[in-house]
C-alpha cells in the first residue's frame, strides 16, 4: 500500500510548489494511473515515493514505513523502473539482474527462478548475457522491469513505462502488471498514454502543477462529468488549469 | 573549407565553455556565488602553476648558464613537451576521436569524414598547444632575454612553439587508428584498446629512456661538452623533431625549415590516410557488439553483500568505459611504471649501477627513520591525483536518481567508491614504493611504516575528495570525457591532498632534530588524525545528503 500524506514538494527557493499537499492513498491489489501533462509533478511524486527526494512538507508511506524515517526499509518493498533510459548500461543483462538481486538480498534460488521466468515472459533469454548498451530502448525498458522484479516487491512503481515499447513489449508489459495486482501488489505508474490508463487501471488520479484535480476508477471520473472518454476529460481539466500559466517545473 | 570552419568553430567553443566554470544559467545567487569562488580558485591555481613553472624554469636555467649549457632550457622544454603530447596524447586521442558520443550526429550532417576528422584535430592541437605553451614559452623566453637576442628568437620561436605538437599528435592519432583498427575485431574492443595503448606507451617511454641511457657514454659526453649542438645532439637525439625544434630556435633555418616541413607533411599526411575513413570508424566503435547467445551456462548468480555489489559495478563501470578507465586509472598507474621504467632503463648498465651503490652507501650513514620520512614524502605523491574518488558520485550522472532509489544506505554506497579508489591508490604506492626500495634498500620495516604514512595521507585525501563530490556532484555531462574534464572537484581534490601532506610536514620539521623515528611517528600521528577527521565529515555527509541536490 502507498500512502501520501500531505506531500508538498519545494524545489530550492522556488515560490512554486512543485507537489502542492498530495494527498493519496493507493491499496493492495491496485493498479493506479498517475496521469498529468509534462512538469505536472508526477516524476517528482515518484522521487517523493522511492527516496531519491525528500518532501519539504507532509510525507509519503510504503506500507506503513515512512520513506523519508526508513528509507532502506521502505526502499526494500519497492520494484522501480525509471523513465530515463540512463542505467548501467556497461553491465550485461544478467550482470545487472544479478546486481539488483544483491542488493535488495535475494537467495540465490529465487534470483535464478525469477530471472529465469522473466527473461522468458519479457522474451530477453537470447539479449541477457549482451551489454545493455547495444539494447534498443524497449528492451532497456523490458531489463529494467525485470531488476525491479527481481525481489518480488509488493508495490511496483513505473515512470512512464510506455515509452519506447513496441505494441507487443508493451501488451506483455501490461499483462504483468495486471497479474502483479492480482497477486496482490500495488502497481503505480505514471503515463501520458490516456489509453492505457483507461483499460489498464482501476483507478486513476490526474495531477496538473502540483496539485491533484481529480482521482477516481476511469470510467467513474468519465461519468461524474459527463465526458465522451478520459482523454477528453484529462484535456478539458489541464487546459482549464493551466490556462495562463506555464507547467515546466519538476 | 567552410564547413570545416563551422564545425571547429563550434568544436572549440563547446571545448571553452566546458571549461569555464562561470558557463551556465545561474537564476540562484547563491549558486553564482559559489560560481564565482571557483572561478576565482581555478584562476589562482592557474597562475600559482604558471609562477611555479617560470619560477623552476628560472632557477634551471641560472645554473645551466653558469655551466654554460643554457640552450638546454629550451631543448629540454621542447623535448619534455613532444614526449608529454606523445604519451599522453595517444590516451586523448583515443578518448576524443572514437569514443565521443557525437559521431552519429555528425555522420548525418553535410560534413565529409575528412572535415570532421580536421576539426576534431584541430581541438586536439589547440589543447595540446596551450601545454606546450605553458612550459615552453617560459623557457623561451628567458633563453631570448639571457642570450640578449630577444627577437631573433622571438622569429624564430613562434614558429617551433605553433608547430610543436603537430607531429606528436599525428603520430599517436595514426597509432590510434590502427589500435581502432586492431581492435574491431574483438567483442572485447574497449579492453583491447586500452591494453595495446598503454603497451604502447610504455614502449615508447622505455625505448626513449634507453636511447638516452645509450647516449650517456663517454664519448657522448665529451662531444656534450664541446659544444651546444653536441649537448643537444645527446639529450635529444632519442626524439629527432625535438632535435630540429631545439636547432631551429637557436638560429639553425635549414634545421627549422626541416622541423616545419616534415610537421606539415605529417599533418597532410594523417588528414590524408585516417580522413576518408575516419567518420565510419567512429560510428562503428560508438555500436556495440550482439551475440545474442545465451550465455547463462556459465553464469554464477552466487549472491553477495550490496557493499561487495556495489564495489564490483564500480570496478566494472571504470574498467569498461575507456575515458574513465584512461581517467581514474591510467594516470594514476603510469606514473609509477614510468619511474620503474627510468630506473631499469637507466641503471642497465654497470656504470649506473655504482651510482646506485654510491647512494646507497650515502645513505648507510643516515637514520633510517629520516630516509623513510623522504621517502613517504615521495610516496604520497601517488595519491595526488585520484580521479576515481574525486568524481565518484559525479560520474553517476543521470542515473544518480535510479541509484538512490535503492535499498542501500548511502554510508555503503560512498565506501564502495572509497574502497575502489583507496585500491587505485594502493598499486600506485606499492608500485612507487618498490622502486625506493630498489634504490634505497632501506629495512624493510621502515619502508613498511613510509608506506603506511603515504597510504594514510592517500586515504584522507581520498576520503575528503569523495566527501567533496558528494556535496557537489557535477552530475550534468553528455559525454563520460566531459564528467571527468569538466569536474572541477578533481582540481578540489589535487588541492585537499596538497593541504593533507603540507600538515604532515609541521611534525616532520618540529621533531626533525629529535631523531627520525620521533619526526615519522609524529608525521604518522598527523595523518591518523586527518584520517579519522576525514570519516567524520564523510559519514556526517553520507547521513544527511541521502537525496537529490537541488
Amino acid at each position: 500500500m502507498i500512502r501520501f500524506e500531505n506531500a508538498t514538494k519545494i524545489y530550492g527557493k522556488s515560490d512554486r510548489a512543485a507537489l502542492d499537499h498530495l494527498t493519496l492513498e493507493v491499496g493492495d491489489g491496485c493498479v493506479y494511473g498517475f496521469l498529468g501533462p509534462n512538469g505536472a509533478g508526477k516524476t517528482t511524486a515518484i522521487r517523493l515515493l522511492t527516496g531519491a527526494l525528500r518532501a519539504t512538507d507532509g510525507r509519503v508511506l510504503v506500507n506503513g514505513v515512512d520513506v523519508a524515517q526508513k528509507p532502506v526499509e521502505a526502499k526494500k518493498m519497492i520494484g522501480f523502473v525509471p523513465d530515463s533510459q540512463e542505467m548501467y548500461d556497461k553491465l550485461t543483462g544478467m550482470e545487472y539482474l544479478k546486481f539488483m538481486a544483491d542488493l535488495f538480498g535475494v537467495s540465490e534460488a529465487d534470483r535464478k527462478a525469477r530471472a529465469e521466468k522473466y527473461l522468458e515472459i519479457f522474451e530477453m533469454a537470447g539479449a541477457a548475457g549482451d551489454r545493455i548498451a547495444s539494447y534498443s530502448r524497449g528492451m532497456k525498458q523490458k531489463i529494467a522491469s525485470i531488476g525491479a522484479l527481481i525481489h518480488n516487491p509488493p508495490v511496483w512503481v513505473l515512470d512512464e513505462p510506455m515509452v519506447g515499447l513496441d505494441p507487443r513489449a508493451a501488451f506483455l508489459l501490461k499483462e504483468e502488471m495486471k497479474n502483479r495486482a492480482r497477486e496482490g501488489a500495488t502497481v503505480f505508474f505514471s503515463t501520458h498514454v490516456l489509453e492505457v490508463a483507461e483499460k489498464l487501471c482501476d483507478r486513476v488520479g490526474i495531477i496538473n502543477q502540483g496539485k491533484l484535480i481529480m482521482e477516481g476508477g476511469p470510467e467513474e471520473l468519465v461519468s461524474r462529468r459527463g465526458d465522451a472518454s478520459l482523454e477528453e476529460l484529462f484535456l478539458e481539466l489541464t487546459e482549464k488549469e493551466s490556462a495562463g500559466e506555464e507547467g515546466g517545473h519538476k | 573549407m567552410k564547413n570545416y570552419g563551422l564545425l571547429t568553430r563550434v568544436m572549440l567553443r563547446n571545448m571553452l565553455v566546458s571549461m569555464n566554470p562561470m558557463s551556465g544559467n545561474y537564476a540562484d545567487g547563491k549558486k553564482k556565488r559559489t560560481a564565482w569562488i571557483r572561478a576565482i580558485l581555478l584562476g589562482l591555481l592557474a597562475l600559482g602553476a604558471l609562477a611555479s613553472v617560470i619560477y623552476l624554469e628560472y632557477l634551471l636555467f641560472k645554473g645551466l648558464r653558469y655551466m654554460r649549457m643554457p640552450i638546454l632550457l629550451p631543448g629540454l622544454a621542447i623535448f619534455v613537451s613532444m614526449m608529454f603530447a606523445t604519451v599522453m596524447g595517444l590516451f586523448q586521442c583515443l578518448s576524443e576521436l572514437f569514443q565521443g558520443k557525437d559521431a552519429p550526429f555528425l555522420a548525418v550532417l553535410p560534413l565529409t569524414s575528412c572535415q570532421v576528422f580536421a576539426a576534431r584535430m584541430t581541438t586536439l592541437y589547440v589543447s595540446e598547444l596551450a601545454m606546450d605553451a605553458l612550459l615552453c614559452l617560459p623557457a623561451f623566453v628567458l633563453y631570448a632575454v639571457g642570450q640578449g637576442s630577444a627577437w631573433p628568437v622571438a622569429l624564430t620561436g613562434l614558429p617551433v612553439l605553433l608547430f610543436l605538437p603537430v607531429i606528436p599528435l599525428s603520430v599517436v592519432a595514426l597509432l590510434a587508428s590502427l589500435l581502432m583498427r586492431v581492435s574491431a575485431f574483438s567483442r572485447h574492443r574497449e579492453a583491447i584498446t586500452m591494453f595495446l595503448s598503454v603497451v604502447a606507451a610504455l614502449a615508447y617511454s622505455l625505448s626513449v629512456t634507453m636511447m638516452n641511457s645509450r647516449n650517456m657514454d663517454m664519448g657522448h659526453a665529451l662531444s656534450m661538452l664541446a659544444s651546444n649542438e653536441g649537448l643537444l645532439n645527446g639529450i635529444l637525439n632519442a626524439f629527432p623533431p625535438a632535435l630540429w625544434a631545439a636547432k631551429g630556435l637557436t638560429g639553425n633555418f635549414g634545421q627549422l625549415a626541416l622541423f616545419l616541413a616534415v610537421s606539415l607533411a605529417c599533418a597532410a599526411g594523417l588528414i590524408w590516410t585516417v580522413g576518408p575513413g575516419y567518420l565510419n570508424q567512429a560510428l562503428s566503435s560508438t555500436e556495440n557488439t550482439v551475440s545474442h547467445r545465451k550465455s547463462r551456462g556459465g553464469f554464477s548468480w552466487r549472491s553477495s553483500s550490496a557493499f561487495r555489489a556495489l564495489h564490483r559495478l564500480e570496478w566494472q563501470e571504470i574498467l569498461r568505459t575507456p575515458s574513465w578507465a584512461y581517467n581514474a586509472l591510467l594516470g594514476v598507474v603510469m606514473f609509477p611504471v614510468m619511474i620503474c621504467i627510468g630506473f631499469l632503463g637507466g641503471f642497465s648498465r654497470a656504470a649506473e649501477m655504482e651510482g646506485v651503490a654510491g647512494f646507497r652507501q650515502l645513505l648507510a650513514g643516515v637514520h633510517p627513520g629520516y630516509v623513510a620520512l623522504v621517502t613517504a614524502g615521495v610516496l604520497a605523491f601517488g595519491a595526488m591525483v585520484n580521479p576515481a574518488v574525486s568524481t565518484a558520485i559525479s560520474r553517476e550522472g543521470g542515473r544518480w536518481p535510479f541509484a538512490l532509489t535503492l535499498p542501500v544506505r548511502q554510508r555503503t554506497r560512498f565506501l564502495a567508491k572509497l574502497a575502489v579508489g583507496m585500491e587505485i591508490n594502493a598499486v600506485c604506492i606499492i608500485l612507487i614504493a618498490a622502486v625506493a626500495w630498489f634504490l634505497v634498500r632501506m629495512p624493510i620495516l621502515w619502508l613498511l611504516a613510509a608506506l603506511a604514512v603515504a597510504m594514510m595521507i592517500g586515504f584522507a585525501s581520498a576520503a575528503l575528495s569523495l566527501w567533496v563530490d558528494g556535496l557537489r556532484p557535477q552530475l550534468s555531462w553528455a559525454t563520460e570525457m566531459e564528467a571527468i574534464k569538466k569536474n572541477f572537484n578533481q582540481v578540489i581534490g589535487m588541492m585537499l591532498w596538497m593541504v593533507l601532506t603540507a600538515l604532515c610536514v609541521i611534525p616532520a620539521v618540529l621533531l626533525w632534530d629529535r631523531g627520525g623515528g620521533i619526526a615519522l611517528a609524529g608525521v604518522a600521528g598527523v595523518g591518523l588524525l586527518e584520517c579519522v577527521a576525514a570519516m567524520l565529515l564523510l559519514n556526517r555527509a553520507t547521513e544527511k545528503n541521502t537525496v537529490l541536490p537541488e
